[in-house]
Formats: structure tokens, sequence, C-alpha cells
């Protein structure tokens, strides 16, 4: 199970998908299943949590791999992109975002176990900041003993993405609009499954292929 | 979305299979999400289909999942498209299983006869195939109901036992369902009946039932690139 906690030295991936009614659920264990049977093999694969949104309209991924070149090096391999390429084709990319600079904010630990509620949120500020400026600013505006929150800033500053574990009512999500603006995109969102870096020794064992069928090719 | 619920009972005379499949503890789970990925995208779409309920047991090497159809005429479609069996020798290569095709005997519950799985994320069940003496099929299966029911009533953990037969084959599968995961299993023991399977102490994992008007399948190919098993030196 995917647990964060504290500062990142590796680089975590959001990707926000638009999918068509009621199919996030769906897409969420496809990637789950592709990540656990043939993704998680690859080398500098961390950690990968799947979320659904309640309304059932948007896919969320959150991945962490080693460092850059691990994650250059994983998409250099046809296996990488066979299930992304049908991922793809069944939704519209809302949001990408890969960086080093994120970090937890509270005293808890985040817990991606399957089941567990979060309120994410993507901000594009109208005048960026440096990512240490922005976390003390979050840092000064968030209650840190009554929030649990995972804040991650895009490369170029231009997006940050919020996602808070406590209910969507009283969330650190609430809170930053007076920080960073109104949020270019919120939900609620559930983990569907939590996927983690092989045990020792262990190997891949599902052996298949996924394509488009000819049409879409 | 999460329309995660399946009913069992007498009255609804559905085509249900017991699939229990024996992997090891490092292929477990992946076989348990790729099963589960691929009724989510494309099974549960194909007519007739009902519900899958899939569980697995902590060492995650035992995977046991409780399928509904509307009939066997609508499986037997489905079997025959490939969104259905494309999935299939993948976990053939990586995995063997015990699969019955069953009808609902009974459903033993304190307060009705019948048994809603889930929602929710939790669930404990203990699976239990059992080989009936084909001299006397209804007299095994008698008794199996009468033992069902007293330990129903004497457990404290067992919430209901569903009884499932199989007259063509003369099997019948028990489904102990719990209502603590901590709880002891709980197995039939009977001299005129041999058991021809079993899968401890199980968690739900999810149920993934038919689709609403606004859900569609996910269009894509699977192919195995398994190397076939071999036998012999």
């Amino acid at each position: 199970m995917l647990v964060i906690q504290g500062a990142g030295d590796q680089i975590a991936g959001f990707i926000l998908l638009e999918c068509a009614p009621v199919q996030a659920e769906c897409v969420a264990l496809f990637s789950a299943s592709s990540s656990e049977n043939r993704l998680k093999y690859l080398e500098g694969f961390r950690e990968a949590a799947f979320l659904a949104s309640n309304c059932g309209r948007f896919a969320l991924e959150y991945v962490l791999w080693e460092n850059p070149a691990a994650l250059a090096a994983a998409r250099a391999t046809p296996i990488f992109w066979e299930h992304i390429r049908i991922v793809e084709h069944h939704t519209t990319v809302r949001h990408v975002s890969f960086s080093s600079s994120y970090m937890t904010l509270g005293a808890k630990r985040i817990t991606f176990a399957r089941g567990e509620r979060f309120s994410m949120a993507v901000y594009r500020p109208d005048a960026p900041k440096a990512w240490p400026q922005s976390l003390d600013d979050l840092r000064a505006s968030v209650d840190l003993k009554h929030h649990h929150s995972f804040v991650q800033m895009a490369e170029d500053h231009t997006s940050i993405v919020l996602l808070s574990g406590d209910g969507s009512e009283s969330s650190a999500a609430n809170v930053a609009p007076s920080i960073l603006g109104t949020p270019d995109f919120r939900d609620d969102f559930i983990v569907v499954e939590s996927i983690s870096t092989p045990r020792g020794g262990e190997k891949p064992h599902a052996a298949y292929a996924l394509t488009l069928p000819s049409a879409h090719t | 979305m999460f329309s995660d619920q399946a009913r069992i009972s007498v009255v609804n005379s559905l085509h249900t299979l017991l699939i229990i499949i024996h992997g090891n503890s490092t292929n477990g789970r992946g076989i348990l999400l790729l099963n589960a990925s691929e009724t989510e995208a494309r099974v549960k779409h194909l007519d007739g289909f009902v519900s899958v309920s899939f569980f697995i047991n902590e060492s995650h090497d035992t995977i046991g999942e409780y399928v509904q159809w509307r009939t066997p005429g609508h499986l037997a479609a489905a079997f025959r498209r490939s969104e259905f069996h494309e999935h299939l020798p993948v976990v053939e290569s990586l995995a063997s299983a015990e699969v019955g095709f069953y009808s609902v005997e009974r459903v033993i519950t304190s307060d009705d006869d019948s048994l809603v799985i889930g929602p929710s994320f939790a669930g404990t069940v203990d699976l239990q195939v059992l080989k009936l003496p084909s001299a006397n099929v209804d007299a095994a299966l008698s008794r199996i109901v009468l033992w069902a029911d007293a330990m129903r009533t004497s457990s404290k953990s067992l919430s209901a036992v569903v009884v499932h037969v199989d007259r063509t084959n003369n099997k019948a599968a028990l489904v102990m369902h719990h209502n603590a995961a901590a709880a002891d299993s709980v197995w039939y023991l009977g001299s005129e009946t041999s058991e021809i399977d079993r899968a401890e102490r199980l968690m739900r994992y999810t149920t993934i039932s038919a689709p609403g008007v606004n859900d569609r399948p996910m269009r894509y190919v699977m192919s195995c690139t398994a190397t076939r098993k071999t036998h012999g030196p």
C-alpha cells in the first residue's frame, strides 16, 4: 500500500483523466492491473495509486518513480505504453504533472488504502511562485493539526495539485483558494487500488500484450 | 459507479459458477486484478451477465470468484466472445482452478431467504466444494442443510451459509459468510461426502455487477504471450 510522508526525493506524477460516464472505476482498475502485472517490474518504479471520482467521470493516477532517468527509461519500453494507448483512447487527459517538488502537509502520513477518500484540486496560479515560497504560503494558511494533505508543484511552476485526505467539507482544498486562487479542477475521489514495488526476487508473471482493435490503430 | 452488490437467492434461479483459483503468493494479486479488470472493462457488458464477487486469501495464493449469469445459454454465448476468453490463457499459464456450475439450493440466514454481498470493501467467506454420493444426492444435501442451519444458529460470526448444488456432477458448494474477519473457519465434514477443494478465509476484493445504461465497455485486444506449458521431461 502506498504511504507517503514528508518531502520527496523521487519523481511524483499526477495524471487526471476525464472518462465516459461512470467509467472511472473501470479505467482505474485497468491501469492498476497493468501496473501490478507488468509496470511495477520496470526498473525505478516505486509506487502508484489509482483513484476514481465519486461521480464516475474522472480517474486519477498518482505514480512515484525513483528519478527522472528511471521514468525516461521506462517510457522507452513498449510495455509502458501498451495500456496507456488504450486508456488514452477511451479518455481525455485533463492534467499531467511529473515533478520532484512535492510534500505532505500536516502531521499524518497519507495512506492510499483501498476505499480511502481524497479531495483533489488542481490550481493554476495567475502569478506562479517558486516551490519554496508556495510551500511556505500553504503551510501558513493550512491548519496542519487538522488537515493532512499532499501538495505537488509542476516543474515549470504553472500548476499545483493538492490532494487532501480529509472529508471534502473540511479539507485543505477548501483553505487553499485564499493562497492559490480558484481551482481549475476539483472533485472527490476514492482509492480503487494501490500498487507497490515488487518484493525481493519477485519476477513478472502475466505475459500478455494489449493493443487497440485494428480499426483504431 | 461502485455498483458493487450481488443478491444471492433461491428464487431468482441464476446460473452460478464458483471458481477457486490456486496460484502462488507472488502472482495471486496480479491474477485477481487481471480478472477483476477484465470483468469491469469488458465481460460485464456481455448479455446475461449478472455479477462477479472476487475474494482473495491473506497470503494471496488463493482466489475465489462467485459468478452469476442469467442462464447457462448466456454464459455459453459469452464464452464464444473474445472479450470473455482473451484473458483466460494468461490466467491458465499462472494458476490452476476448480470451476463448478451450480444452482442455489438454500440460503440460510437469520431473517431472509436471500443474501446481499456488498456494498463496501468488506466481506469474509469460506468456500468448500464437496463430492456428493451419486446414490442419494438429496439425502446428502438435506444433511448439509441441517448442519448449516445448526452452525449458523450456534455461531456468533456466521451470518449466512449458501448451499449450492450441481446435480449433473454430484457436487455441492458451500459458501460460509462471516461477519467478522477474525472468526474461525467453519467446514462441513460428512462420512458420505469427500472434499474436492477448499479456499480458506477469503476477504472480498470487490463485486462487479451488470452495467447501468450509460456504462460502455472498453475496446482492446489482449493476446497471451506466455509459453505454453509442455509435459514430459
